[in-house]
């Protein structure tokens, strides 16, 4: 009995270090959200890929990861596509991520792409209606050789399915009440300590007036920090709102996945 | 002599608190990746009850066409029955009572594959829109399986390395922790089913 547990184990560490053997590509640095490792893009189009996608995640949190690989290191294209999601972190916290594999079709092999959603996007993006973007939107095109096409009508697609589902962070957090009323309860006690405080230095002079000074100090960056996200017009030391959307991609937020999707060959 | 004693003491004391520091932060960590695995085997059972739950609307949807696949959907039927009948106390989930389980969704598995493969005889049943659909979420369902055993495998592993390795495994025997059960790779499963015409 032992010896079978001994050699399960070992199977199971075996089995661990051949999962770790398979070419799942390293994390983009810096994170990007198209990666066409396989060159069936041109560099506009994934320029305008990886712009769509980046206001989208801007907007919603939610991440739409583009791969496009030569090879699948010899697994399934739905245990690639899992296998980047998970170990990239594709979505946010809301496990709010979508892979979308391609493997571009060559003479001897067949083209293969799979759609994989993050267990927060399953009931948006559900298997059946996974199925049909991918032979109704993606291989039409695919056969024609438009990758872009496909990518894109895929894309669109789960974009128009996902509306509304998430939220970024900075809306969300925008209405947090518990957070103001801590927010005026802090500003409460820093307050009544100031004028404890000033009251009893009266007799000092001098040093108590560079406290004073110092205590009024805190309490006004404290209040300016507090007031970015209560939203009033108070504050001198201003907020930087949101920040970087212009930019580039912020990068993956440790996103998880259970295999939710599937793939098509063509 | 008075020095020496309160000597003593200190030491008696370090020694009960550094017991009771190793005791508790083993115990607390032990609790904490059992609720761990028993987490992802609720994981486990939730995909599982997923695939039982489509093949009602799958049989009723291939009954209507396949007529000559009579005895293929009784044992699918059956080997639901079969499968849904086995649950697991996640308190307690022994190697054996893990096989048992295992064995009985396997079952169900082959049986699947094997409808499916006798589907292939009816073009028309494949071009239905209803079955495709089907199809889909079935092929979503079994990805999902794959994904949430490998899952509970590893959960599960990190759990009994823990709990073996010495001198732990002094305090697992202490509360009876007990190893849990791994899931096998399928007899056969690297073979795919062959289809023939």
């Amino acid at each position: 009995m032992l010896k079978k547990y001994f050699c399960l184990t070992l199977a199971l560490i075996f089995a661990g270090c051949i999962g770790l053997a398979q070419k799942i590509p390293a994390r983009p640095v810096p994170p990007r959200l198209v990666n066409d490792f396989a060159d069936i893009l041109s560099d506009k189009q994934e320029r305008a890929l990886e712009h769509k996608l980046v206001a989208y995640n801007d907007s919603t949190s939610t991440q739409i990861c583009v791969v496009t690989v030569t090879s699948l290191g010899g697994t399934t294209s739905d245990d690639f596509a899992y296998q980047i999601g998970e170990k990239w972190g594709v979505g946010t916290k809301n496990n709010n991520g979508v892979v979308i594999l391609v493997k571009p079709k060559t003479a001897d092999e067949l083209g293969d792409v799979s759609i994989q959603v993050g267990y927060g996007m399953e009931p948006y993006v559900t298997d059946a209606v996974n199925y049909g973007i991918r032979t109704k939107e993606m291989i039409p095109a695919f056969k024609e050789g438009d990758y872009y096409r496909g990518i894109d009508n895929a894309v669109n697609a789960i974009i128009g399915l996902a509306s509304g589902a998430y939220k970024a962070d900075k809306y969300a957090d925008d209405d947090d009440p518990a957070g103001l009323i801590m927010v005026g309860i802090i500003f409460l006690i820093i307050y009544l300590v100031l004028r404890a405080f000033t009251k009893g230095g009266k007799g000092g002079a001098g040093n108590a007036s560079f406290w004073r000074g110092l205590l009024w100090g805190i309490l006004l960056s404290g209040f300016g920090r507090g007031n970015n996200r209560g939203g009033s017009s108070w504050g001198s030391s201003g907020g930087s709102w949101g920040g970087g959307s212009s930019g580039g991609f912020g990068g993956f937020g440790g996103g998880h996945f259970g295999g939710g999707g599937g793939s098509s060959k063509w | 002599m008075k020095k020496s004693k309160i000597v003593t003491i200190v030491i008696i004391v370090a020694i009960v608190l550094a017991i009771y520091l190793w005791f508790k932060s083993g115990y607390n960590a032990m609790v904490m990746k059992q609720e761990a695995v028993q987490a992802q085997w609720a994981q486990v059972e939730n995909v599982y009850q997923r695939r039982a739950d489509l093949i009602p609307n799958l049989v009723a949807t291939v009954k209507g066409y396949a007529e000559h696949e009579q005895g293929t959907l009784t044992a699918v039927i059956e080997a639901r029955a079969k499968a849904t009948g086995v649950t697991i106390d996640p308190s307690n989930i022994t190697p054996e009572q893990l096989a048992q389980f295992q064995e009985a969704q396997d079952q169900l598995s082959g049986a699947l594959s094997r409808l499916l493969v006798s589907i292939e005889r009816y073009p028309d049943l494949k071009a239905n829109e209803n079955f495709m659909a089907l199809q889909s979420q079935l092929e979503g369902t079994e990805n999902r399986i794959t994904v949430e055993r490998q899952k509970f495998n590893e959960t599960a592993m990190d759990y009994n390395q823990y709990i073996r390795k010495f001198p732990r495994n002094i305090i697992a025997s202490m509360f009876d922790f007990e190893k849990v059960g791994y899931f096998k790779a399928q007899a056969g499963s690297e073979v795919a089913p062959k289809v023939e015409f």
